[in-house]
């Protein structure tokens, strides 16, 4: 016997009880018994039998194989301490980072990355006891650093919105913006424009998605602020034409 | 403390000196997410009293052997503004605060789901901005919607509520004057999903029975205070919803 007292994507908060009988709980979710209540502030997601909420706000938790943006903290004798907004501090170690051998007593390991800059990272292990492990190895530009441009910081759990279906969102984001944009899974995302307006448009674009993201039609929305607002700087005189962006021929 | 001859805690025709029912809360108004820079935040309206809850985290902490390998820690600082009283207060934390910091630690810890984030803390601030009797209640709800609002997983929100001793009768939530003058009372914290109590205290005198009345009346008044407490928290998106017109 199953019974479910929420609806797909019902807005639910702590304590909220979400099915009773046999389900599959996932996270955002806890079991007594066999009832399942939410612990967190979050859209619902049933599917046959299992059952999770999607946080509305939150950590991010680190998964291996996640792509993420992280600043340098600290360079120590043979690797790196990393930020990536995680409750903990990531670690990159010098053969996750370069190809070749190097020679740890004739290098300055800050000729390769040094304090405060912005790295683009896969998480490569995040064991038992919360250490995380980062490889820059295999990424776009050997994993930076990125330079230029700025960081916005976005819930961990809104990041597929902000990418959506087949990257709808963030195509559009760019194309109409002409910004360079990489989302990272852990919910920075680094935006580089060729014009600081521009780059202020596409960075309120990210941040209305992250306000936004439980409400419906948004990517027709964020197009139309964004043609608006793109209208306003051409009149202005900022840019000269307001680019075109059709569905389908993002890529 | 002799109370006033000019003071009527309850008229003869039951009604509370600011014109409550012995049974009747007082205004509740509660805003989630106010601050931009606190993971979490909640701002609680209670009567006269005013308190704005931040938490932080979960975020390593030092020195290394606070860290608990199992869970997180919970740290709780509730403070009271200067100004938050007639008379000024010294700033800082004094007695009386800081044994309230550690009974709200204990209130809100029962509902957290520690052991998700070995080796950090959770940081929760309580500033009292106004304060008219019963901080410490209206102090535990803006910090379980803080602690909501960081999306700290959580098995329930803790609402608060107190209830006292008035010129012999049990009413709920005391405000200042008659917490001064009154003869008793009664802070509770409860869990309401399972009816747990995660803090019982008492100030003054009571009988068992008179006991056993004030503490109904205080879980009845907590889980007033925890349907607008869930309200508060699905206003922040449905007001965002509403506004982009759904």
């Amino acid at each position: 016997m199953r019974r479910v007292f929420v609806k797909n994507r019902d807005l639910v908060v702590p304590g909220t009880l979400l099915a009773q009988g046999p389900f599959k709980n996932g996270r955002g979710t806890f079991k007594e018994g066999n009832r399942v209540y939410s612990t967190v502030v979050g859209l619902v997601e049933v599917r046959n039998d299992f059952i999770r909420v999607i946080p509305l706000e939150g950590p991010y938790i680190p998964e291996v194989g996640d792509n993420v943006i992280g600043k340098i903290v600290d360079v120590r004798f043979s690797n790196w301490t990393v930020d990536i907004g995680a409750p903990y501090q990531a670690g990159l170690r010098v053969q996750d980072a370069v190809e070749e051998k190097i020679d740890l007593v004739k290098t300055d390991l800050r000729k390769i990355f040094d304090i405060g800059d912005i790295i683009y990272a896969r998480v490569k292990a995040f064991n038992e006891v919360n250490q995380i492990d980062l490889t820059t190895r295999g990424m776009p530009f050997n994993g930076g650093p990125l330079r230029g441009g700025q960081i916005v910081e976005i819930t961990p759990s809104k990041v597929p919105r902000l990418i959506g279906k087949g990257g709808s969102m963030i195509n559009m984001i760019k194309k109409l913006t002409n910004t360079r944009i990489i989302v990272g899974q852990n919910g920075w995302v680094w935006v580089n424009g060729k014009k600081e307006e521009l780059e202020k448009l596409a960075i309120e674009a990210i941040l209305k998605v992250n306000r936004e993201s439980h409400t419906q039609g948004l990517t027709d929305r964020v197009k139309a602020f964004l043609l608006e607002r793109l209208n306003e700087l051409k009149e202005q005189g900022v840019i000269e034409e307001v680019p075109k962006f059709e569905e389908g021929g993002g890529r | 403390m002799g109370k006033p001859e000019d003071i009527v805690l309850l008229d003869e025709n039951g009604y509370r000196i600011d014109g409550r029912k012995k049974y009747e809360l007082r205004k509740i108004h509660m805003e989630v997410g106010v601050l931009k820079n606190a993971d979490g935040s909640a701002y609680v309206e209670w009567g006269k009293n005013k308190i704005l809850a931040a938490v932080y985290g979960p975020r390593e902490i030092h020195p290394k052997h606070l860290q608990r390998p199992d869970r997180a820690i919970l740290r709780v600082r509730y403070n009271m503004a200067p100004f938050s009283v007639e008379e000024r207060k010294k700033p800082g934390p004094d007695r009386r605060s800081v044994e309230i910091s550690k009974v709200i630690r204990g209130a809100l810890e029962p509902a957290l789901i520690l052991q998700l984030f070995p080796r950090t803390a959770v940081d929760v601030f309580i500033e009292v901005l106004q304060a008219d009797a019963g901080t410490r209640v209206a102090g535990i709800a803006a910090a379980s919607l803080a602690l909501a609002d960081a999306g700290i997983p959580m098995k329930d929100l803790v609402a608060a509520c107190a209830a006292g001793k008035i010129e012999g009768e049990i009413v709920l939530d005391l405000n200042k004057e008659e917490d001064n003058y009154g003869e008793a009372d009664v802070p509770v914290a409860i869990m309401p999903l399972k009816n747990d109590i995660t803090l019982l205290q008492m100030d003054g005198y009571l009988t068992k029975e008179e006991f056993n009345e004030a503490i109904k009346l205080a879980i009845k008044g907590a889980k007033a205070v925890y349907q607008k407490q869930r309200e508060a928290l699905r206003d922040k998106y449905l007001r965002i919803a509403q506004e982009v017109g759904e």
